[in-house]
């Protein structure tokens, strides 16, 4: 629902909630957006105590597919165990660690 | 000694100003400049002036209180103009293209949707999905080399990046029909959708309906919060590009 008062979940820094909360999550559109007049000054951010805005799309990363895999593991995979049972769990046994 | 500069609107909008620290360490008052049917909210600013989250603050609940009343076109933060005549200069010369821009965004309002994934309830769905990732997933069952988990992982990347497209576009499709205009945003912090959105004000309950159902929709996979209303700033500049 539409609220100035929404956080985004996933961000710890828009946790602290209320005006805080609000800017952060729309503060690329303050700085990135809006009208600018080229003739005119603008203030250097630099120093600025502001959280960086990553908008940088997610690297492929070895650890990011590392963690990935993890996520496979912690999920419930359910389902039969395709044909050949001994096997897969001789497998399994054999792998653990 | 320069002029921080807000927005621009008409000098028949109601400018509730009082009352407002501007940017900068004094707090300045605001001030309003008038030329050709326009008029600017300014403040006294030095160019050297470093500014400070609390003036990223006082910007937005500036421009905040203004839209609120009139229309209202929203500076990027951190305008400063050498002084007040460079601004009506500024005015003058450019009063047609602001006065279009002022029609544009009349009556509307501008609403930003971000969503982001939960992580592992993602890779848990595209899982169920996908038989061939859930037999490798299997396959593996916590084990396996570390080439093996890098190929795994590998491939659920791509299957993430496949979702995520998906239910961007999904996001946008569902909101569009109620908005005058769409802009797509970067992924902000990871998010998989990051849409602003210009919506009439009698098209709101609309789009919050279409909201509510799209957050149904993702519900446990993903949340989609909506941020607003904002001041336009994503529907004023002369480069943007449209959806």
């Amino acid at each position: 629902m539409t609220a100035m008062t929404q956080t985004s979940v996933a961000s710890p820094a828009a946790a602290a909630g209320g005006a805080s909360g609000v800017l952060y999550n729309v503060i690329e559109l303050i700085l990135d957006r809006g009208l600018v007049i080229d003739v005119f000054v603008r203030l250097s951010l630099v120093g600025i105590e502001v959280i960086t805005i990553d908008a940088r799309v997610v690297v492929a990363s070895v650890d990011t597919y590392l963690r990935f895999a993890e996520a496979c593991n912690r999920a419930d995979l359910g389902g039969t165990p395709p044909v050949g049972l001994p096997g897969l769990v001789g497998a399994l046994t054999g792998s653990s660690s | 000694m320069g002029t921080y500069l807000y927005c621009f609107t008409h000098d028949s909008h109601p400018l509730p100003v009082q009352g407002f620290a501007g940017v900068g360490p004094q707090g300045p008052a605001l001030r309003v400049l008038s030329e050709d049917g326009l008029a600017a909210v300014v403040s006294d600013a030095s160019g050297a002036l470093r500014p400070k989250r609390r003036d990223l603050e006082r910007h937005q609940a500036i421009l905040a209180a203004l839209c609120a009343a009139g229309p209202v076109l929203p500076m990027r933060f951190g305008m400063v103009a050498q002084e007040d005549d460079a601004i009506r200069k500024e005015m003058r010369q450019g009063a047609g293209r602001y006065r279009a821009l002022l029609a544009r965004v009349e009556g509307h309002v501008e609403l930003n949707v971000k969503g982001l994934h939960r992580e592992d309830t993602l890779v848990a769905d595209l899982l169920k999905e996908d038989p061939a990732l859930r037999e490798r997933a299997l396959r593996l069952a916590g084990g396996g080399s570390h080439q093996e988990k890098v190929a795994l992982g590998e491939r659920v990347a791509a299957a993430v990046e496949v979702r995520r497209a998906r239910d961007a576009e999904h996001a946008v499709a569902r909101l569009r029909p109620h908005a005058s205009d769409v802009r797509v945003g970067p992924p902000v912090d990871g998010c998989f959708v990051n849409a602003s959105f210009l919506v009439a004000n009698a098209a709101r309950p609309g789009f919050e309906a279409s909201l509510g159902r799209l957050q149904e929709e993702l519900a446990g996979s993903a949340e989609v919060e909506s941020y607003g209303p904002l001041p336009p700033y994503s529907f004023v500049s002369s480069d943007e590009a449209n959806g």
